[in-house]
């Protein structure tokens, strides 16, 4: 006779922000420079040091985050992206867990959420950027929030 | 939470085309599961897991009519439409991008049928952005 024995997972809570307001002064793929981070004990994501918000995720954890970015758009008659890229510059597939969110046209605000489910095996870094508009990026309703489990 | 011995706790189930839906109601199609959850071998808008569930989803869609467009997006569970919605309305010229302006969540049992509805104002065509539907969350 045999059994399904179980494990469990601890489940922590991550929240990266920002203490200012950004400039995004090109449409171009922008690094959300997120500085400030708090989470629960014992959890494994950091800012890299000196990365303009590159964000280090551990090895062999369990990543669901969602991120908003909140854009004072410049003009509204364009859709803006908020998505993950590696650290080559590479927007993130959907087969690697990203889903970007966008702002649409005529719209002023923001309030769709970019997604990233994950589980790395080593230590990854990606970036949260946003794309395709100019304005100010800012810090009261930009956030990425992270739940790890491990 | 709990779970067996090198589960992956983790769901994400999406579209990775787009599709064109004229229906008043109709149901989110479904191609790729990454993590824990299936994808009906039968019916493409059905997920199942032998794992109870805390999921979200939402939608996202361009429209070929005018006017704007209003419409509600949810989980159907074994058949039961769930009251937590999505609504969301579009500009109103033809191609204007409408998206749920907030995520809608459910908990499932184990086994259970789940659908992804979306129902909308009018019969405009439809097309779900490629990589939307989604459907992403936790084994409970």
């Amino acid at each position: 006779m045999s059994y399904l024995t179980h494990s469990s997972y601890t489940p922590r809570f991550i929240e990266l922000s920002l203490s200012a307001d950004q400039s995004i002064s090109s449409s171009s793929a922008t690094t959300v420079n997120f500085d400030t981070i708090r989470g629960d004990t014992g959890h494994g994501v950091s800012l890299v040091a000196g990365g303009n918000g590159r964000i280090r995720f551990s090895a062999n954890r369990y990543y669901w985050c969602f991120g908003t970015a909140a854009i004072d758009r410049d003009s509204n008659t364009t859709n803006y992206d908020a998505s993950f890229f590696d650290t080559s510059g590479t927007e993130l597939t959907a087969e690697q867990g990203n889903f970007k969110s966008s702002c649409a046209v005529g719209n002023n605000a923001e309030s769709r959420i970019s997604q990233l489910v994950f589980s790395p095996t080593s230590q990854t870094d990606y970036d949260f950027k946003v794309t395709g508009e100019t304005g100010t990026l800012m810090s009261d309703g930009s956030t990425l929030i992270i739940i790890e489990m491990s | 939470m709990s779970y067996h011995p090198n589960q992956n706790p983790l769901v994400c189930i999406f579209n990775d085309t787009g599709h064109a839906e004229s229906a008043l109601t109709s149901h989110a199609e479904f191609t790729t599961s990454l993590f824990e959850g299936y994808i009906d071998s039968s019916d493409n808008t059905v997920l199942k897991s032998p794992f109870p569930l805390t999921i979200s989803g939402d939608i996202r869609y361009v429209f070929a009519g005018s006017g704007g467009l209003r419409s509600l997006s949810y989980f159907e569970i074994d058949g039961t439409d769930t009251s937590h919605k999505g609504s969301n309305r579009t500009g109103g010229a033809s191609g204007s991008l409408g998206l749920s302006p907030e995520i809608f969540f459910v908990k499932t049992e184990s086994n259970q049928q789940i659908k992804l509805e979306f129902k909308k104002a009018s019969g405009v065509l439809t097309t779900y952005t490629t990589d939307y539907s989604r459907v992403i969350g936790v084994v409970k």
